[in-house]
């Protein structure tokens, strides 16, 4: 059996407040997320955020490390609701069709026995060195819930994905 | 059938300024290259040039994090004529160090290059990469850039910068399907 497999692929033609992925299977034993995102919020940048399995308890949280200058910054967030900040993208101010790439892993995240971990790697990327006109970002964040996960809903803080937003879902085997 | 596929690898046997991978099929979502590899650099550590497409005009920009032992910072800049990825290069580090390194170091890298097939956006990169430990002061950068052009990628360079790619350094392409 292939150890990558698709699970989803969205690419967006319109542009789209949320992209859900429902129905996960827990057949896998880890999950790998690609994405190339841009967003139409008027700012120079956005960010994504997650839900898991539609919970909107607060048992989210979260560790960042940001650079969006030539100073670095970290910062956290805990009992929230979803995972703000959860990776950087950029926005309709910013250069046009500078989309974003993005890798989430999510380790173990059909075991029932112990909380979901997930890494995010992301960049907001332009022509333009103004201070947070771009942005590095490294999140780490915790769902603390034992249940598996079969659904994730990405979202974003102020605007909609932009068309040509892709979403891939893979399921890896152990 | 195989969600990655290997495209291609490069083992130098000489040293070589450059590493080029060429007719990139458009038959996968991202491309994504892990290599190892050490220049000819004359300090421990340095940056080398991708370019897409030959393409060597002022449309890339870099935008990093980078670290050593005790300095986190960011770096960012626009309009060069090659990303500045993988940010981190492990060097000879001959003449102007004492503290050489050791003939077996050689840095690690991945770059994921996203949505590469995609001729409404412009494409974009992100890097991973880190210099050899045994070196007093490793650095270790996570790096992403813009290649403002929505072209189709269907070449890579890896260009060694101020030096030459050294003998033994590993280069392979992946390609990542999406159905």
């Amino acid at each position: 059996m292939a150890v990558f497999n698709v699970i989803a692929h969205t690419e967006l033609s319109s542009t789209a407040a949320t992209v859900d992925f429902s129905s996960i299977p827990s057949s896998y034993d880890h999950l790998y997320i690609r994405l190339s995102a841009r967003s139409n919020a008027v700012a120079t940048r956005d960010t994504i955020f997650c839900r898991v399995n539609n919970d909107s308890n607060t048992k989210y949280s979260r560790t960042n490390l940001f650079a969006g200058s030539t100073t670095m910054s970290s910062y956290d967030g805990g009992s929230q609701a979803l995972w703000y900040d959860f990776m950087d993208i950029p926005a309709h101010s910013l250069l046009s069709d500078a989309y974003s790439g993005g890798i989430i892993w999510i380790p173990n995240y059909s075991n029932t026995s112990y909380y979901t971990q997930a890494l995010t790697y992301s960049a907001t990327v332009s022509d333009s060195t103004t201070d947070y006109h771009w942005g590095m970002q490294n999140v780490s964040a915790l769902y603390k819930e034992t249940a598996a996960v079969s659904r994730l809903t990405f979202s974003l803080q102020t605007g909609s994905y932009m068309p040509y937003s892709v979403f891939t879902i893979y399921g890896v085997q152990a | 059938m195989a969600i990655i596929e290997a495209i291609a690898t490069t083992y130098l046997e000489a040293e070589a300024s450059s590493v080029t991978f060429s007719s990139i099929p458009s038959t996968y979502e991202h491309l994504q290259i892990r290599m190892s590899a050490r220049n000819t650099f004359n300090y421990p550590a340095g940056v080398p040039n991708l370019t897409f497409n030959g393409v060597t005009s002022s449309v890339y920009s870099t935008f990093a994090h980078n670290a050593n032992a005790s300095s986190p910072a960011g770096f960012r800049t626009v309009g060069q004529a090659y990303i500045r990825a993988p940010m981190s290069t492990t060097g000879n580090g001959v003449n102007n160090y004492i503290d050489r390194l050791n003939t077996g170091d050689y840095g690690p890298a991945v770059i994921d290059i996203f949505d590469y097939r995609n001729a409404d956006t412009n494409t974009t990169v992100m890097a991973d990469s880190a210099t050899a430990l045994t070196h007093t002061s490793p650095y270790i950068s996570f790096a992403s850039g813009l290649f403002d052009d929505k072209t189709v990628i269907t070449s890579i360079t890896l260009g060694g910068g101020d030096g030459n790619w050294m003998r033994g350094s590993r280069f392979s392409l992946y390609g990542l399907k999406s159905s």
